[in-house]
């Protein structure tokens, strides 16, 4: 979600302003709150730096809004569960790993990473399950009916889920994507897949033919939305567009929740839209890649390589990696898709992916995010710098912490990563 | 007698990391195997491959591979968490001459994740029948499975009469495919004037905490860790099936699990039970850093201990265990509140 106001305040900042004092669990199921969001988020005084912004953000205040106030069947899941299976199921899906990002965005994280301390969780733990442990433990995250993980990107969710489906007493469906190739892997999750979307429609009082038409809607809606995306990358590849992957990070949460629904196409369409007519600002910046995610919090990494000549042109967790789905077979069609992701299985599967970005995206040098106690992604990071530079591919590895801004050393990192573009500069 | 040995061949060996690998197989394809231990003192030397975030158990693998010489770096590796797949991927980067085989392991014992473990169980049989020009028989892998069978009679037999140091040092034997077992030396057995507890985690170094907390006073009664009593916990003897993979694979997803298998409830509802029986007075929870499965279960078995009467104390280990000192003075006063406890 991105609402930076030209103002310079930010729509958090103002709800962190007024609220934050008397944040508890009755203010956030309070429709008094959830109407003063919805106004200031239309308020003309928090301008978003993309048309699409705003779409974005008003589809989430909407669907925070209903998981808050009950309004549907809450469903928790990770990064990799697809949202058309839950929109598709008529329930809500809640992405807590995206609301730590909001929470650390807005400067709360250290509160709800101390609280998961007290509960006994250790700080080598990903800071993003800390975070949303801790504030599921004081009661300030919509409450869940079921929670869903797939067992990839890596094992936390798997974990934390497990944990809070002990605390909040409700089902937690574990998805797991085998290692075995080809139809029997698919067969396999869109079997498991199939047995939670039932589960999920009992839930929001739906019956199969009516489970059957949400889902070929969501999965209509996700096609639409893949369509623009795809062809926004295109022209990300193609062409020096002002789209900043600094800002597409920020989309991960779009790509997560809103697929499968009208404000996700509608998102993507005006995106590349506005993209198309701005036009591109000037060639000659060189060319990042950006491996794994950013800290949401403020600091100065993206203004060091902007102010460098430097642009990111493409982010791993953002890449519309599958291909249009099937609304006939709901259940293959998005086995397919969960199954097929690049951060499934070895990290030969990652580092392919990522190599082939490379090329197309004509990057020139990329950077890994190590986001502390994340063992899938720093655990490859080292393997992912020694084959891009195999191919002459320049990597800085950064270490850090997406959520917990007391964790990133910024003075070391800002003079590493100068050092790293301007040795890309003198490669010219 | 292997095809191997017929042939006169060497044996090659197979080195693996996690106990849920089915080193049935490994023994029907005539191979040697063992589990590998690690070197904690050279973990660093994993660095330019592995983040230092990732289980130093894994980091001193990888460091004990770095040190091995050409050709003895087959390995078989289970996808049983975030940390031992990218160990995979560091180790097939490094050694890509040698057989280095990653298999899945689903996290329940539902018929799907049965059939899906009994595939890959055979896939794992091809490769190696592939690689080293063997044949992998079924009657290999039920005569394998009835040695395994008789290793844990050994293990049940001794373990009661063994210190933890050496429970580790026997379990560790007993899981190769060359058991060699040292009697236990005197000044290492238990001794009834000791507080018995039940010590709980992963992987635990035989010379660290484990040693230095026997020390304080400790009785280890239950060791629930990887290389300690837990793979001794369940009959490895196959049911009757036509297929005995799939009774492997059964055998497998329904022995006693650890903290990354589904189920935590029945686990902890089992190890309650064994508290009890055990007259243990207390509970200790070693685990290594970063171990994400233990790290997650802690807070959900304290909860459950909490209420059920039982103490805990809860110890992190860096799998070398050199600042060892540091812990015993909080063993050493966890081991007098539960005395204090029995006598009052």
């Amino acid at each position: 979600m991105r609402d930076e106001g030209e103002n310079g305040k930010t729509l958090l900042e103002a709800l962190k302003s007024r609220f934050l004092h008397r944040l508890s669990p009755q203010l956030m199921r309070s429709r008094m709150l959830w109407e003063t969001v919805e106004i200031l988020s239309r308020s003309p005084l928090y301008k978003t730096r993309w048309k699409a912004d705003r779409i974005s953000l008003n589809a989430f205040v909407r669907m925070t809004r209903d998981a808050y106030l009950g309004r549907r069947p809450v469903v928790w899941c990770n990064l990799l569960v697809p949202s058309e299976l839950v929109h598709g199921s008529g329930c809500l899906p809640f992405y807590p790993e995206m609301a730590s990002a909001v929470i650390a965005s807005a400067g709360l994280a250290s509160r709800f990473l101390d609280r998961a301390g007290e509960a006994g969780f250790s700080p080598d733990a990903c800071s993003y399950h800390r975070c949303l442990l801790g504030a599921a433990l004081e009661d300030l995250l919509p409450r869940p009916h079921a929670f869903i993980s797939v067992n990839y990107p890596c094992d936390s969710a798997v974990l934390s889920f497990r944990y809070l489906s002990h605390l909040y007493r409700v089902p937690h469906f574990a998805l797991e994507v085998p290692l075995i190739r080809g139809e029997k892997r698919v067969e396999f999750v869109a079997a498991e897949m199939e047995r939670v979307a039932h589960s999920l429609a009992s839930l929001a009082g739906r019956e199969g033919r009516e489970l059957r038409k949400g889902l070929a809607e969501a999965i209509e809606l996700s096609n639409q939305a893949l369509k623009y995306h795809a062809e926004l990358e295109r022209l990300r590849r193609e062409t020096d567009c002002l789209l900043d992957g600094k800002d597409v990070m920020g989309y991960v949460s779009v790509l997560a929740a809103c697929m499968g629904t009208r404000e996700g196409a509608r998102f993507y369409q005006t995106l590349l839209e506005e993209v198309t007519e701005r036009g591109r600002p000037g060639e000659g910046a060189k060319r990042i890649m950006w491996m794994h995610l950013k800290p949401w919090y403020k600091h100065s990494i993206f203004d060091t390589i902007t102010a460098h000549g430097a642009r990111i042109v493409c982010e791993e967790y953002t890449h519309p990696y599958w291909k249009a789905m099937d609304p006939r077979h709901p259940f293959v069609s998005l086995a397919q898709k969960t199954a097929g992701h690049f951060l499934v299985g070895e990290a030969e599967r990652r580092i392919a992916h990522l190599q082939a970005m490379a090329v197309a995206y004509r990057v020139q040098g990329a950077i890994h995010f190590n986001h502390w106690g994340c063992r899938q992604s720093c655990g490859a990071a080292q393997t992912i710098r020694m084959r891009f530079q195999q191919r002459g591919i320049p990597v800085l590895v950064i270490e850090g912490d997406c959520v917990d801004e007391r964790e990133l050393q910024e003075g070391q990192i800002l003079t590493r990563l100068e050092a790293f573009l301007e040795s890309l500069r003198e490669r010219e | 007698m292997s095809e191997l040995r017929e042939r006169g061949e060497a044996t090659p060996e197979v080195t693996w990391f996690c106990g849920y690998t089915p080193v049935e197989i490994l023994e029907a394809a005539g191979l040697d195997h063992r589990r590998a231990t690690g070197v904690a003192e050279d973990a660093e030397d994993a660095d330019a491959y592995l983040h230092p975030s990732l289980c130093p158990y894994v980091r001193s693998c990888l460091a004990e591979g770095l040190r091995l010489p050409p050709g003895h770096h087959h390995a078989v590796f289970v996808n049983a968490c975030d940390a031992l797949r990218r160990l995979y991927d560091a180790w097939s980067y490094l050694f890509p001459e040698s057989f280095v085989y990653l298999m899945d392991l689903p996290r329940g014992s539902s018929p799907r994740e049965v059939e899906i473990l009994t595939d890959e169980m055979k896939r794992l049989a091809e490769k190696l029948e592939e690689r080293f020009a063997t044949q992998v028989t079924q009657e290999a892998v039920i005569e394998a499975s009835r040695r395994r069978e008789e290793r844990r009679q050994i293990y049940l037999r001794h373990a009661p009469k063994l210190s933890g140091v050496e429970k580790v040092k026997t379990s560790l034997a007993l899981q190769s495919s060359q058991p060699e077992i040292d009697p236990p030396k005197d000044e290492e057995r238990t001794s009834g004037a000791r507080v018995p507890v039940a010590l709980v985690g992963n992987i635990l170094n035989p010379n660290g905490i484990l040693r230095a907390l026997e020390q304080a006073g400790a009785q280890v009664v239950i060791l629930d860790v990887c290389n300690g009593d837990r793979p001794f916990l369940a009959s490895a003897a196959l049911e009757a099936d036509d297929d005995p993979y799939r009774a492997l694979a059964t055998a497998y997803l329904r022995r006693h699990h650890c903290a990354r298998m589904q189920g935590w409830q029945g686990r902890t509802k089992d190890l309650i039970e064994r508290l009890r029986k055990a007259r243990a007075a207390g509970l200790i929870y070693v685990t290594l850093k970063f171990c994400d499965p233990y790290i997650y279960e802690f807070p959900l078995l304290e909860k459950v201990l909490e209420e059920e009467g039982v103490k805990t104390l809860r110890l992190e280990s860096d799998y070398l265990d050199a600042h060892v000192g540091q812990v015993v003075t909080r063993v050493e006063a966890f081991l007098e509140m539960l005395s204090r406890g029995s006598r009052g």
